[in-house]
């Protein structure tokens, strides 16, 4: 296990470089420069101009850029916005934790409700609540997440005035729209998958076996069907949070929160590269480092899971 | 592996907490930063926290009588810094906080006195003289000398501070003396440390401006944000904090720290010489979404806020009285490139602009736009209305014209514009039309910014392209010069009209912006004639707002006159 | 939990020997499919004494399995039902007894272990606590208790070094030991009855015959009634008491084991002799029975067997045959021709 996991770290490394490498030269590989960006539909005065570009090293061969980026990446630097002079890393460390509560909710979301909806389904197989749960699922994975999200803020926000329609000045309150629009394609995801898992579950002989046991219903389902079943379906969730750690650019967008995906997206629009691409590899270490995690504790829930 | 026998529950429950705990430390960190963002503000107002308090007790007994805090809304502008402001959200917030020479007049288009009570020029608008006020402070207590334009003024010039919108001080603009030796040198890599030559302190109260062309227009032209006095020693003392919380002399200070992509709170300043705004504090809340801006005003959450294209139709009539429209100084036009054949020939040109429908694309595509009838915003000084005599719809004369002209190549062009930026709709039914009345192949094509950048300033554009122009200051000759006249940097259609630049000159060496006004028109006749680009809309602008607040504002940049808007008992 | 049910047999002592355990009458069991009915066991009737083996005998779909599911009331419903018949545990009806008494006749009075011990066993929890988890629920026993309970329990089934391996998976033994660990936890409340389902089917030979012996030597111990299932002649024609020989759901044979092996009266069974090799090593040619056996949705009218019997005649294809005795044999057969054949 121990080797497993210093292995798995190690293989972090190099998938790492790949993915910074083909971010960077995807992220500079586009014509025009940020420089030019910046200056608009009026051109920037020359000298201007050059001063920015030696300020932000574009002066150079695009490798020896990605080089030096890449130099300051390992001192933890992420470089700086050349629209908004701003540092990476501090933008996205005032970002960051609004994603993280969004995501963390959205996931809290999708565990109270689409687990429930799964298990419920998967217990009335067939019956109404099943057929309920199949369609209200296909229909959340179905609507875009923008129709949902500006749907919700019309009637819950404007129309009955419950919760706020965006921003974050009402904390916790202002957070649930948002995290359950977040969470709701996954949430739907979930549900079906642990629907399929815990009903496949409970045609395993070991859940008849624990019948055989005299065991109480709920004991059997909790402990013997559902501690399998869940195994792929917590999988899911965690590698699900890696990718909602990277910012949710159309909820956080619609819903005006300061977070990764709310900045990752205007910046996107309005070509300011070095944001695009800050965020863009500290969003894959996030996901690295969480598939990393899942892995282990999928080796820790199944223990037929042997890395030796 | 014990662990497992402990059962997967726990797991699950850990999970679970966990997530909840990371929701629940977030909201914590959030009330904290609230928190001491309010207690810095009573900190540093503790001066006029009395003086304050009293005002909101009366304002509760009295309503309208002032006090109180709204909020409106803005995007993210990069900078609020005043020597870089570059948008009109940046614009919005360093108006409040910074007051410089003159001031733009809410009600027109002219000055006002600012910081300087008067000012007067040699015979030949080279060299101006400003008479400064002697009770305008910062608001940590310097007072606004005419060293702190100098130095304000000199550090927008020099290209270490890399502001987009040095310009304002170089030709075409002010010009003041010394600008291309500051921003055309190499720079020292530090931002302000090299004055112009054009500026000096004559004593702690008079600034005398030279400049290294006559202009008539000098008081207007420095009203803009990037002449803002700067107070040297706050700057030097934390330059990568200024942009965070600059210091000015404004009607309005900044309560805390900008919060980036949340708000920006302003209070006002109790110290101000002129008169003080009405509400005890603005919100400028920061949204990406004009949507969602608009959602929050409907549900009370947001004060004043801007409409959605899909939602212009209905706000008159869900809002009433609380909606405001007028007409703002910008212009969408088509460019031409008018050296390059066909295009150089005038009657093509004319032909292309009567073959265009604007009174259908403004009414069913562009929205909130009104059709272009001339080169100049009607709200600008010295706009000539219905300047374009080809800017109407009539496809017979259009057709006639085409064929005199001899057309375009193959019967064949295509129109760039830059992608992603809603400009597909118009453009389509731009070319639709030319295909349609003048029997033609029009195309477009839509390019990435980057490469329309390139397109229309590196290669140089070989047909028809969209651009649009937002004025700097509220005259007919910052439409007209910048665009038109052979020397201007800004002038991508390559028109040269030897009378055109002389009427300019003409224009801005003139006693006073009267005096250049019959200038102003000839050359708007002159080009409405050779139509060097097609007009095809001048902008709008619309808040819509909640009963909260009353006496909301627009001036003709189209900018909240926040400092007067009312918050309602 | 016992007090509820004191009725049953608060002291859990071993019963003695031929105490009737088992009254099962006149049971079917129906499977509701979209395809139809299927029923898997029809008018099925036997008895079980402590320290009685039964084995049941029959190919795969003959309702064997189906049987075990039924008495340990484990027939997934739906779509099973059983819409008739009795089983009777001592003086329970089975099909009356509210649930929470169910659960403690399973697993504590009566125990099943299964064909296949690596499905069987839940993979994701330790040998030591899916046995121990039999003291925790049916006793309150604490963990310690129940892992030093497991670990007893692993030595007595005779799992070497029992101590070390209590907290390993079921995928880290062998398929024998993993039987063992079925047994061990099936056994561990000591029940009067235990219903192994092909204990031995999907191992080797030579541990088959270890697995048969460990029951066995069980069954000494404590007097349980043993119900073995199996479609295996060989296997249990030393350790079973009773035979009862079943075809598409409906026991067609039923003797005691001596006689039965000795000269069975159904053509089914006789196919079924002549298909095993026996040990006694005679030099008779082995003659598989032809054909297979029939879909429970479409049952052949009349004898199920008839298709596969060598000597069928016309009623044979009109006229179920019941159990009956003939002259002769100690057992009952249900065979129109059964005197003939056997002859």
């Amino acid at each position: 296990m121990v080797r497993y996991t210093i292995r798995r770290i190690l293989l972090i490394i190099p998938t790492f470089i790949g993915a910074s490498a083909l971010i960077f030269f995807a992220g500079f590989a586009l014509p025009g420069d940020p420089v030019s960006a910046f200056g608009g539909e009026r051109a920037l005065p020359e000298a201007t101009r050059n001063a920015l570009i030696e300020r932000y090293r574009l002066d150079q061969p695009v490798f020896d850029q990605y080089l030096g980026y890449m130099g300051d990446v390992l001192t933890g630097d992420f470089g700086e916005s050349v629209l908004r002079r701003r540092s990476i890393n501090d933008i996205f460390a005032e970002t960051f934790p609004n994603t993280l509560r969004l995501a963390a909710l959205a996931v809290v979301f999708e565990l109270v409700i689409g687990l429930l909806a799964g298990i419920v389904a998967a217990l009335r197989k067939g019956k109404f609540l099943d057929s309920l749960v199949l369609v209200s699922t296909i229909i959340a994975i179905s609507i875009p997440v923008f129709v949902l999200g500006f749907s919700l803020q019309y009637i819950v926000g404007v129309q009955w005035q419950i919760l706020p329609v965006a921003g974050l000045q009402e904390g916790f309150r202002s957070l649930i729209l948002p995290a359950f629009v977040l969470g709701t394609l996954s949430l739907a995801y979930v549900a079906r998958l642990t629907r399929t898992s815990l009903a496949e579950t409970l045609r395993e002989d070991y859940v008849r076996t624990a019948q055989a046991k005299g065991l109480r219903h709920s004991r059997v389902i909790g402990r013997h069907a559902l501690r399998n079943a869940l195994i792929p379906v917590i999988t899911f969730i965690g590698i699900d949070l890696g990718a909602l750690m990277g910012g949710a650019i159309v909820t956080e967008t619609i819903f005006n929160i300061n977070g990764v995906g709310f900045n990752l997206f205007r910046a996107i629009g309005t070509r300011d590269n070095a944001i695009v691409v800050g965020f863009t590899l500290i969003a894959v270490m996030i996901y690295l480092t969480m598939s990393l995690i899942v892995d282990l504790l999928y080796a820790a829930l199944d223990p037929r899971i042997r890395y030796e | 592996m014990q662990s497992t026998t402990r059962g997967w529950l726990r797991w699950f429950a850990i999970f679970a907490v966990l997530a909840l705990v990371l929701v629940a430390c977030g909201d914590g960190g959030a009330e904290e930063e609230t928190t001491t963002t309010t207690e810095a503000a009573a900190g540093e107002t503790t001066t006029t926290t009395a003086a304050a308090e009293e005002e909101t007790t009366t304002t509760t007994e009295a309503p309208a009588a002032g006090g109180g805090q709204f909020s409106t809304a803005i995007s993210e502008p990069p900078f609020i810094d005043p020597n870089l402001v570059q948008d009109s959200e940046g614009f919005e917030v360093a108006r409040l906080m910074f007051d410089g020479l003159t001031l733009y007049d809410p009600a027109g288009g002219a000055v006002v006195p600012g910081v300087a009570e008067s000012w007067e020029s040699n015979d030949d608008k080279t060299v101006w003289t400003f008479n400064l006020r002697d009770d305008s402070f910062f608001t940590n207590g310097d007072p606004v000398t005419a060293e702190a334009f100098v130095y304000g003024i000199s550090r927008t010039a020099d290209p270490d501070t890399g502001s987009r919108v040095s310009y304002h001080v170089g030709p075409g603009y002010a010009d003041v003396l010394g600008f291309e030796e500051v921003n055309g040198g190499e720079g020292t890599g530090v931002s302000g440390d090299e004055l112009l030559e054009g500026l000096k302190a004559v004593d702690d109260y008079t600034l005398e401006v030279t400049l290294a062309r006559s202009n008539a227009l000098l008081p207007k032209i420095v009203a803009h944000p990037a002449f803002s006095p700067i107070p040297q020693a706050v700057f030097e003392a934390d330059p990568a904090g200024w942009n965070e919380m600059p210091i000015g002399n404004g009607p309005y200070k900044m309560q805390g720290p900008w919060e980036h992509d949340v708000a920006i709170f302003l209070d006002r300043n109790e110290d101000y010489y002129g008169a003080a705004g009405v509400a005890d504090v603005i919100e400028f809340r920061i949204y990406a979404d004009l949507a969602t801006e608009y959602r929050d005003v409907q549900a009370g959450n947001l004060d004043v806020g801007r409409i959605p294209t899909e939602e212009l139709a209905n706000a008159p009539a869900e809002f009433g009285d609380r909606y405001l429209l007028i007409s703002s100084g910008s212009f969408g036009y088509i460019g031409l490139p008018n050296t390059v054949a066909p295009y150089d020939n005038v009657k093509l040109r004319q032909a292309l602009s009567l073959a265009i429908d604007r009174e259908a694309i403004t009414e069913r595509i562009l929205i909130g736009t009104s059709p272009a009838t001339g080169f100049v915003p009607p709200v600008a000084t010295g706009a000539v209305m219905d300047a374009c005599p080809y800017c109407t719809y009539d496809p017979d004369l259009a057709v006639q014209l085409y064929e005199e002209s001899g057309g375009v190549p193959n019967d064949e062009l295509v129109m760039r514009f830059n992608a992603g930026s809603g400009h597909e709709d118009w453009v389509e039914a731009v070319t639709t039309g030319w295909s349609q009345v003048l029997g033609v192949t029009a195309t477009f094509e839509p390019l990435e910014w980057a490469a329309y950048l390139d397109f229309l300033f590196e290669v140089g554009p070989d047909g028809p392209y969209r651009l649009g122009w937002q004025w700097d200051y509220p005259s007919a000759y910052n439409f007209l010069a910048p665009l038109y006249e052979s020397t201007s940097g800004d002038n991508y259609s390559g028109y040269v009209n030897a009378d055109f630049d002389a009427l300019m000159e003409q224009a801005i060496t003139s006693l006073s912006e009267e005096e250049a006004l019959p200038f102003l028109a000839e050359a708007q006749a002159i080009i409405g004639e050779e139509i060097p680009v097609i007009p095809m809309t001048f902008g709008t602008e619309r808040r819509v707002w909640t009963e909260n607040v009353s006496n909301v504002q627009l001036n003709n940049f189209g900018f909240g006159l926040w400092e007067n808007v009312v918050v309602n008992g | 939990m016992a007090g509820t049910v004191s009725t049953i047999d608060p002291r859990n002592v071993h019963p003695e020997p031929g105490e009737p355990l088992l009254d099962v009458e006149d049971v079917s069991v129906e499977f509701h499919t979209d395809a139809g009915v299927v029923k898997a066991v029809t008018d099925l009737s036997f008895n079980l004494a402590a320290g009685e083996t039964l084995a049941i005998i029959g190919e795969s779909g003959s309702g064997k399995s189906v049987t075990a599911q039924a008495i340990m009331g484990i027939v997934p419903s739906p779509p099973g039902k059983i819409p008739k018949g009795s089983i009777r545990y001592r003086d329970r009806d089975l099909m009356e007894v509210p649930d929470k008494e169910k659960r403690f006749i399973r697993g504590q009075e009566i125990a099943m272990i299964f064909q296949d011990p690596l499905t069987s066993l839940n993979p994701v929890y330790s040998v030591g606590w899916q046995i121990g988890e039999m003291f925790r629920i049916h006793r309150g026993a604490s963990r310690a208790e129940a892992r030093e309970k497991a670990i007893e329990l692993m030595e007595r089934v005779r799992i070497p070094e029992a101590r070390r391996r209590v907290g390993d998976y079921p995928h880290q033994f062998s398929g024998g030991m993993r039987q063992r660990v079925m047994i061990a936890m099936a056994l561990a409340l000591e029940p009067k009855i235990l219903i192994a389902d092909e204990p031995s089917t999907a191992l080797d030979v030579t541990v088959q015959a270890q697995i048969m012996e460990l029951l066995d030597a069980l069954q000494q111990e404590t007097n349980m009634g043993l119900i073995l299932i199996t479609h295996d002649l060989g296997v249990v024609a030393s350790v079973a008491d009773v035979v009862l020989l079943m075809y598409a759901g409906r026991v067609v044979e039923s003797n005691e084991a001596y006689p039965f092996y000795e000269k069975p009266a159904h053509p089914y069974a006789h196919g079924l002799m002549n298909s095993v090799a026996k040990l006694s090593g005679s030099e008779k040619r082995l003659e598989p029975i032809v054909g297979s056996p029939p879909s429970l949705l479409r049952v052949p009218s009349g004898c199920a067997f008839h298709p596969r019997c060598p000597y069928a005649l016309d009623p044979c294809w009109e006229e179920i045959p019941h159990l009956r005795e003939i002259d002769g044999y100690s057992g009952v057969v249900a065979c129109h021709f059964a005197e003939e054949i056997r002859g």
